[in-house]
């Protein structure tokens, strides 16, 4: 029996062998062994972005990421989606509030770090941008930082003997068009995922905190995790955390035109916070000890600000030593070294 | 016998799949078509004058303008039929721009036979295609006419000049996918009089009329001098498409 059950086995393969071999015709890719696609870590939430209509490939990943670090994107030719966006500054602009667009101008806001971008529900500090396929489009077009249109970066990779090929490899398509450049973007920022900091570990049950770690994680649950939910430390609401009195900036309601919106900004994401100085939508706190003093001490009262900080801290400053040394087991030097995320050769 | 069954059911699959597989330019013969097509053409005017970019009009208000950009998206044209099934042009989209001929007349095909006494459209784009990321075609956004910054559709691009004006110049750029200033409008026009008879071979039409008067003095009438620049959604926005919108009328029906 076993052995008949063997020789059963045997030409049950051969058969899916020759299965597969017969439906894939002339037209098949050559199967791609070593690209994991989209896998989402197992102590995740479920992603937002899960590439319905844009499945990942290799081919798609790699041409992405060479867009990503391609000034060609910009009207001068001079700045990418790197230059404010650095791995190892979690993909945001490191040391600066503010970053430089084209001819030397500043942005308004400090730029947003980029890291597991597929569980995003919306993009930028005031969630104004609803998708991450559609996310490239604000950068490149904005005046202050790549000025260029969509069509003309088209034209501009349409003259590229080199892009021609890779757009063609990656979608098979007559012609490059703006979707399949969005979709290569995405395919790139969307299997970015940062999922083996300390932190990580320690909820998976493979690392152990030290002492003042874990008083810093007891702390941050108490007082932080009403906003900064969850192993991706965030609800992704939007809160006024108390920075100012007068908003300059108003946030969110930019996008919406509500008053109750005023002065309320993302709540975003905590992962490699040690990586991405300057803090706030504004950039204006430059070390993690800063931002910690301001929620204990410096909350600024105004119709807005958030119920969450009505929580009165009274942090010693251990307690803030603590809390800065759980905030340090977030950084995921996988994420920030891996060769993959980096500029291509 | 568990183990046969299973190698009778994947020899079956094999043989299914091998005769299944690669037979895709086989396609049905249709000597006996059941569609047919027709057009629908916007003709602008003002007040019945002929309207024409760069000519200078007079609203209500007594405020003189002068459009260089009226573009504006038709999506979800709907028919009905008088005795089949209603027509649906899914998922397509049409970009109307004043400064382009060829865009004022959309070719719509694959109708089945019939005679259809009601045509419905949105001016806008319904609140899915606003949310589901990087688009082709009319919803390109090389097209100008999404807002990167506030993901989202401009459905009515009208620009122009009036010594009203504070910089001289009117901007509205009118969108809002979903929410209170939501800004689709949905025109629907009877046919009685003149049914649209999709026939073999012919090539039938409607006309609508868009009366650009309407976008200062619809039923939301406001002044340029008061109101020159929108480029988000807002319920002044949301007016102003109304305003437009409440300009499209059905003049006729060729057969």
């Amino acid at each position: 029996m076993s052995a008949f059950r063997q020789v059963a086995k045997g030409i049950q393969l051969f058969l899916l062998g020759c299965l597969l071999l017969l439906t894939s015709c002339e037209n098949s890719q050559p199967i791609e062994h070593f690209f994991e696609g989209f896998t989402p870590p197992s102590h995740f939430p479920k992603e937002h972005y899960s590439f319905d209509n844009n499945p990942p490939s290799q081919a798609g990943f790699e041409l992405g990421r060479k867009l990503f670090y391609d000034p060609l994107l910009s009207r001068t030719g001079q700045i990418s989606c790197a230059s404010c966006h650095q791995q190892q500054a979690n993909f945001a602009d490191e040391g600066k509030a503010f970053s430089q667009g084209v001819d030397g101008q500043l942005g308004t806001r400090h730029s947003p770090a980029m890291a597991n971008l597929a569980w995003n529900p919306n993009f930028m500090w005031d969630g104004g941008i609803n998708h991450i396929e559609v996310m490239p489009v604000a950068p490149i077009t904005n005046p202050l930082e790549m000025d260029e249109s969509l069509s003309n970066v088209v034209q501009k990779l349409k003259a590229s003997k080199q892009y021609t090929s890779l757009f063609k490899a990656a979608f098979n398509q007559p012609q490059i068009t703006d979707q399949q450049l969005l979709f290569a973007l995405a395919q790139f920022m969307g299997l970015m995922i940062s999922d083996n900091s300390k932190y990580d570990r320690y909820v998976n049950g493979k690392a152990h905190y030290t002492l003042e770690e874990e008083v810093g994680k007891k702390l941050f649950d108490t007082f932080c995790t009403s906003c900064h939910q969850g192993v991706l430390q965030t609800n992704f609401s939007f809160k006024n955390n108390g920075l100012d009195t007068v908003f300059s900036d108003k946030g969110r309601a930019t996008i919406t035109l509500l008053a109750k919106d005023e002065g309320l900004f993302k709540v975003p994401s905590l992962r490699n916070i040690a990586q991405s100085a300057p803090y706030m939508h504004d950039g204006r706190f430059s070390t993690l000890l800063e931002v910690v003093n301001h929620y204990n001490s410096g909350v600024k009262k105004s119709s807005t600000l958030s119920n969450e900080l009505n929580l009165e801290m009274n942090l010693s400053e251990s307690d803030k030593e603590a809390i800065v040394a759980f905030l340090l087991t977030l950084s995921d030097y996988t994420y920030l070294n891996n060769s993959k995320f980096s500029k291509p050769d | 016998m568990k183990n046969r069954k299973i190698f009778l059911y994947t020899l079956l699959m094999s043989f299914f799949v091998m005769f299944t597989a690669c037979d895709e330019d086989e396609k049905p013969v249709n000597n006996n078509p059941t569609t047919g097509k027709f057009s629908i053409e916007f003709e602008h005017h003002f007040e019945g004058t002929a309207f024409n970019l760069g000519s200078t009009y007079t609203t209500d208000g007594a405020e003189d303008v002068n459009y260089n950009m009226v573009k504006y998206y038709i999506s979800n044209i709907k028919m009905m039929n008088s005795a089949g099934p209603d027509f649906v042009d899914d998922d397509s989209y049409y970009i109307v721009d004043a400064n382009d001929a060829g865009s004022l007349i959309l070719e719509i095909d694959k109708v089945p036979f019939g005679e259809y006494h009601h045509i419905s459209y949105t001016i806008g784009v319904d609140s899915a295609k606003n949310v589901s990321g990087a688009q082709a075609g009319a919803l390109s956004p090389s097209n100008n006419m999404f807002w990167s910054w506030n993901s989202g559709y401009i459905f009515v691009k009208l620009e122009g000049t009036s010594t009203s004006s504070a910089n001289g110049k009117f901007e509205y750029h009118l969108g809002g996918f979903a929410g209170p200033n939501r800004a689709q409008v949905e025109k629907g026009h009877h046919m009685h009089t003149e049914k649209l008879n999709i026939v073999s071979g012919a090539n039938p039409r409607v006309h609508i009329m868009v009366n650009m008067k309407n976008v200062f003095d619809g039923m939301h009438p406001f002044l340029v001098a008061d109101q020159n620049d929108i480029k988000m959604p807002s319920e002044m926005a949301q007016h102003i498409a109304h305003n437009f919108g409440g300009g499209f009328e059905l003049d006729h029906v060729h057969n």
